[in-house]
């Protein structure tokens, strides 16, 4: 059998051995940097002032230059520039910087993987989408608004570790990455693994049960036990943020599952009123993926 | 014979207003459907209101009491520089909401009341159209309709509730933490609570009352007790003046302004200043009703709407707005319908409220029944001095007995401090009983209880009397 047949499972050989080292928890899951936790427990403490939560940032550079490039972006339309952190976030407020802090430490962790720019651009869009989705949904229904937005943007984690580790499998089999086949194989394993491997990211890094329960359950979220609302908060954001993020208008925008819809309890009209919000959020996404 | 979308009684709503209208209306053999517009069955007090709020209540009270024991034993101080989480406070309401909307299920199954999932809305006076949350339409036929949709937190003008740092009852126990400081807009009965909780949890509360007075339907004496326990705790009161604006400032403190110009700032607002009808979508103007000036609906002594066979009670109806009235009111409504007796003695309501202490309240205040023209004692005694009071070391407390001179009748029971709530039941057994303040001297109650605190008030009222008659 060729590295590229298909074995009796229907599985792709990428798909299995990333499943297998996925099994065999040989993974290697990068650390969240410490800047971002600091970060957020310091924003959860309340005691928080504009000039610890600069002094924090500044121990990340990359971090703070992605603040002032946002803090300075359209979607907070500053008067005069913005100079310096402190400014930075007393215009966007703590709960921006929160988000856009675990925003920009999960996509310089698990977001750059080489020949797949275009794809993982879409997925971090989507991701960011998706949280912004999520918290508009909580808002409506009296929920955190907080929880939704980390559940949102992590609930496709896993998608980029896959790929990160079939592109490292298929370097390790000297396979051509620019071969159709190969990418369709990853691709497959990127859909298949990618529950999987978020699974393992989110046990690596400790992330609170809703956000486990989101990414697991986010399609079936009537299995999600206590945590079922957030499952299906990111379930149906997922839906909306892919129809919000269309490139070509959609004939028949996907619709989310009334499974989800019932779990909810988000009538016709309240779903609408959560896309009408649709501007807003995509000004968000450009302007944190400028 | 009806057929199967028609039904002799309607009610829109199931929180404790529906639910008792429903049971009464199946219990004498009516063919009756619920309709709630909600996942789950109970209605906002279940799911938004009094149940989490209480769960929270008796976890912050445990957490301090843990505390207490875990040091000093006389210090009952608010739990202080830790940073608490909200959420494990609350670990086990889901638990309390599940065997209560069980229970709920169970009453409406054996009863044989239909429960119906969507949003009503008339189509005319005995037609209601019922869509789900998939979309799909249903029509709903029957001869008496029962408006028991509740209520929902009322926004004033130049306060925008974002759910996220401005808050209202509804939002506010989504919070993950515990805010260093809560500025609490409002001075009734949520407001009150929410206020004294949060105090006793560590947080910095302000409470903003436009009124000159918190819970202005209080005992006064009651009253300006909770506001002594509340500030005892760390809390701050801002009588009698008016918000104006709630402005978050982008980063962590929203900034209230207030009539005087004065500026108050906090970490979290919670807006609970007052709540309005939730009519919203019921199509009520199709069937020639609307709500009046204060945004309830107007109804008669038998909780008839202007249209005669469409009955309106609970929340949207106005106050009390107490899930034990709301539930009176649904039984009253049903029976007054239907031609049905309904026993005088029982509109007899006690009010109870879960601030820190308890406060809870039956009868008439001692202002009301001078009002009423009648001669009035109040017999009060300090919980703290009875022998169980002292073992439990519940805290100040204090029960007030308003007696009418002469006939000795018992008026009215006010009480503020721990299991209020329970204690005054004795009483309100008393005021159904129309029995005299001997009553409370004349029985004996298990010892040591702090039922003994009706004696020592009844000793009280008797011994100014004995003292008013033998002044020359």
């Amino acid at each position: 059998m060729t590295e590229l047949e298909s074995p009796p499972d229907d599985r792709s050989e990428i798909t299995r051995r990333v499943s297998a080292r996925l099994a065999a928890g040989k993974v290697q899951v990068p650390m969240l940097p410490r800047v971002a936790t600091e970060v957020m427990a310091l924003a959860r403490s309340a005691n928080a002032s504009a000039a610890q939560l600069a002094a924090l940032v500044h121990k990340d550079p990359s971090l703070a230059a992605r603040l002032l490039r946002v803090a300075n972006s359209v979607a907070y339309a500053p008067s005069a520039p913005i100079v310096s952190l402190q400014q930075a976030i007393t215009r966007m407020g703590i709960g921006t910087l929160t988000d856009l802090t675990m925003a920009a430490s999960v996509k310089g962790l698990v977001f750059l993987v080489p020949t797949f720019e275009d794809h993982l651009h879409a997925l971090w869009r989507g991701s960011l989408a998706t949280a912004a989705f999520a918290k508009e949904i909580a808002r409506s229904r009296r929920a955190n608004v907080e929880t939704a937005f980390l559940c949102g943007l992590l609930f496709g984690i896993g998608r980029p570790m896959v790929l990160q580790m079939a592109v490292e499998d298929v370097k390790a089999k000297s396979l051509d990455i620019k071969s159709v086949a190969v990418r369709a194989h990853i691709m497959e394993a990127e859909n298949v693994l990618q529950i999987e491997a978020g699974v393992f990211v989110a046990e690596r890094w400790k992330l609170p049960p809703a956000v486990m329960a989101s990414i697991r359950f986010h399609e079936s979220p009537a299995d999600a036990g206590e945590q079922q609302t957030d499952a299906a908060t990111v379930g149906v954001a997922s839906i909306l943020a892919a129809n919000a993020l269309a490139t070509e208008p959609l004939e028949t925008p996907a619709a989310p599952s009334e499974q989800a819809l019932s779990i909810l309890n988000l009538y016709p009209d309240e779903i609408e009123g959560i896309v009408a919000r649709k501007a807003s959020i995509l000004e968000m996404v450009n302007s944190m993926t400028a | 014979m009806l057929s199967e979308n028609e039904f002799d009684v309607v009610v829109i709503g199931s929180g404790p207003a529906g639910l008792s209208a429903a049971t009464e209306a199946a219990r004498v053999g009516l063919r009756v459907a619920v309709v709630e517009r909600e996942a789950t069955v109970g209605g906002a007090c279940l799911h938004r209101g009094t149940i989490p709020s209480k769960t929270l209540r008796e976890a912050a009270v445990r957490a301090v009491f843990r505390r207490r024991f875990g040091g000093d034993i006389k210090s009952a101080k608010p739990i202080e520089n830790e940073t608490v989480e909200l959420q494990p406070l609350l670990a086990h309401v889901g638990a309390v909401l599940e065997a209560h909307t069980q229970r709920i299920r169970e009453e409406l199954s054996e009863h044989h009341i239909a429960s119906i999932r969507g949003r009503a809305s008339f189509v005319d006076g005995n037609t209601l159209s019922i869509d789900a949350v998939s979309g799909k339409k249903q029509e709903l036929k029957a001869g008496c309709i029962v408006i028991a949709t509740g209520s929902f937190p009322r926004h004033p003008s130049g306060i925008e509730v974002d759910h996220e740092n401005v808050l209202d009852s509804d939002s506010l126990l989504a919070m993950t933490y515990l805010p260093s400081s809560l500025a609490v807009l409002g001075g009734g009965i949520i407001a009150s609570e929410y206020a004294s909780i949060f105090a006793l949890l560590g947080t910095q509360v302000t409470l903003v009352d436009p009124s000159p007075a918190p819970m202005r339907f209080l005992d006064t004496e009651i009253a300006r007790r909770f506001c002594d326990a509340f500030t005892s705790i760390g809390g701050r009161i801002i009588q009698g003046k008016k918000f104006t604006q709630a402005r978050w400032d982008g980063l962590s403190v929203t900034r209230i302004t207030l009539d005087d110009g004065n500026v108050v700032e906090a970490n979290k607002v919670l807006v609970a200043a007052g709540r309005i009808a939730g009519v919203r979508g019921l199509g009520i103007e199709k069937i020639g009703l609307a709500v009046n000036e204060r945004g309830l609906v107007t109804v008669d002594d038998r909780y008839r709407t202007v249209v005669p066979h469409i009955l309106a009670i609970g929340d949207v109806v106005g106050p009390p707005a107490l899930a034990s009235s709301a539930a009176l009111q649904g039984r009253i409504a049903i029976r007054r319908h239907l031609g049905l007796p309904v026993d005088a003695a029982s509109t007899l309501v006690p009010v109870g409220i879960y601030t820190v202490p308890e406060i809870s309240s039956v009868g008439l205040t001692a202002e009301q029944a001078t009002k009423d023209g009648l001669k009035v004692s109040v017999g009060e005694s300090r919980m703290e001095t009875s022998s169980r009071g002292l073992i439990a070391e519940h805290g100040p407390g204090l029960l007030r007995l308003v007696a009418e001179k002469g006939s000795r009748r018992l008026l009215g029971v006010h009480i503020i401090g721990e299991t209020a709530t329970e204690l005054v039941h004795i009483g309100q057994m008393a005021l159904i009983a129309r029995a005299t303040v001997d009553v409370f001297i004349d029985n004996v109650f298990n010892y040591p209880t702090l039922a003994e605190a009706y004696r020592l008030a009844a000793l009280d009222v008797i011994a100014q009397w004995e003292r008013e008659t033998e002044r020359p």
